[in-house]
């Protein structure tokens, strides 16, 4: 499974409760989609850590760098970089 | 009453308070596993779907009342709503103080000061707290502007329901509320508005049925409610809304009253509101109560039909790997268990047994 898969199944098991992927496009906003609540985005950081080994600081905390499948994918590539 | 999670007890205060009045009170400890015992028969007491298990404890508590010879209990329902008390109002202030100047940073920051028994907003971003409050921020006239966030969280739950419920399900619930709101309604001052709304739905339905007379009389205790009587509620209606907040103060009025007799810190004390533990009450070393096991199977969810089981059934593995700790994922567990146990006693005609090893409550 490449980064960005798994990714999209993380998003689509934890937050929407299905492993449809016609659920969710890559590029769709989790605010807007009202899919990231209160929470939602400390359980999307708790992945990214344990899962890819990054450690996201509080300034990375914006909906730009954290807000959709693309946007975490790249995000995540710039940490790693 | 007294829970293990340090986030909800609240002993160290009513212990303060009972030193400084010198009075003999009883406490009862309530266990996740009290909780999941006798939510089957909570919901068979409320005869509705619930989003919080917080009626459980009421119960046993008046269990202790009626085991101790009492029969009448003076309780507080009806303080916040009348004086001014929740972060909702708090919140709906916030919001409209910078819904004036949608712009400005410093008005939004004030979010950060709503809800902190909540603990949400340590790691998180000012720019998630400002979209997810600043919903309805463009329509600061909407009748409806104080509860739309609130509302717009609880109607997340309505994505576990099975397709033939979505399809049957399309009224619009706020259509149907805005004629149920007094005549003037639209012309009075947002707080009122907040207030009112959240005494006709919250409280009429919930606080005051769910939670509070059907759990008293489970044990034929009788509630008397002294900030519901109608004197107080009229002249609390005749009070500026600065004179219940004053700032970010909630109920001044009534602290500023109380000052006298309570100890300075509890005066002081930030709303705390009563909660009890919601999903993490079912699950214990990740392993699911038998009550969950039962009314979430994929077989109970299907055969009930108000449900995908699909989903039922990953937000149950969610909640047992202890993931599920958002408010969201919380309501949508106790919402479908209590509505799936509803349908096994008033569709099915089971009806619980009183657990086993516990006093009547």
């Amino acid at each position: 499974m490449t980064d960005t898969q798994k990714i999209r199944s993380f998003i689509l098991d934890t937050f929407l409760f299905t492993d449809d992927p016609s659920a969710l496009a890559d590029d769709e906003s989790f605010l807007d989609r009202g899919i990231i609540d209160s929470t939602g985005v400390l359980e999307l950081v708790m992945f990214l850590e344990e899962e890819f080994g990054v450690f996201v600081d509080d300034a990375d905390l914006t909906p730009e760098s954290l807000d959709s499948v693309s946007s975490v994918g790249a995000f995540l590539a710039r940490k790693r970089a | 009453m007294t829970f293990d999670d340090p986030g909800l007890d609240e002993r160290a205060h009513q212990d303060r308070v009972r030193e400084h009045l010198g009075s003999d009170h009883s406490s009862i400890d309530c266990t996740g596993n009290d909780i999941a015992t006798r939510f089957w028969q909570t919901v068979w007491r409320t005869e509705a779907p619930v989003l919080r298990t917080a009626p459980t404890p009421l119960s046993i508590l008046s269990g202790l009342v009626r085991a101790s010879g009492y029969k009448v209990v003076l309780t507080g329902e009806g303080a916040d709503e009348v004086l001014g008390g929740y972060d909702l109002f708090k919140e709906t202030k916030v919001r409209q103080f910078w819904a004036r100047h949608p712009d400005s940073e410093g008005r939004a920051a004030l979010l950060r000061r709503l809800y902190p028994y909540l603990d949400l907003h340590q790691r998180q971003g000012l720019p998630y707290l400002k979209r997810f409050f600043g919903q309805g921020l463009d329509t600061p006239d909407h009748p409806f502007f104080s509860h739309l966030p609130r509302w717009t969280t609880t109607a997340r739950i309505k994505d576990f329901y099975s397709d033939e419920m979505k399809e049957q399900l399309t009224e619009d619930p706020l259509e149907d509320l805005l004629p149920r709101m007094h005549a003037d309604f639209a012309t009075w001052h947002p707080f009122h508005r907040a207030q009112y709304l959240e005494a006709k739905t919250l409280m009429a339905s919930y606080l005051l049925s769910s939670q509070g007379d059907r759990m008293l009389m489970a044990n034929s205790v009788e509630g008397r409610f002294p900030f519901l009587d109608h004197r107080l509620i009229e002249f609390a209606n005749t009070l500026d809304p600065r004179h219940k907040m004053r700032g970010l103060v909630e109920k001044s009025l009534l602290k500023r009253a109380m000052e006298p007799y309570l100890p300075e810190s509890t005066v002081r004390r930030h709303k705390q509101p009563y909660r009890a533990p919601d999903v993490a009450a079912f699950f214990q070393d990740a392993r699911p109560h038998p009550v969950v096991l039962d009314a979430l199977s994929p077989e109970s969810v299907r055969a009930a039909g108000y449900f995908d089981p699909d989903r039922v059934s990953r937000l149950v593995r969610k909640a047992a790997s202890g993931r599920a700790v958002g408010a969201k994922d919380n309501m949508a567990f106790v919402g479908v268990l209590s509505t799936q146990l509803w349908h096994r006693t008033f569709v099915d005609g089971q009806v619980p047994a009183t657990p086993k090893g516990v006093s009547q409550a």
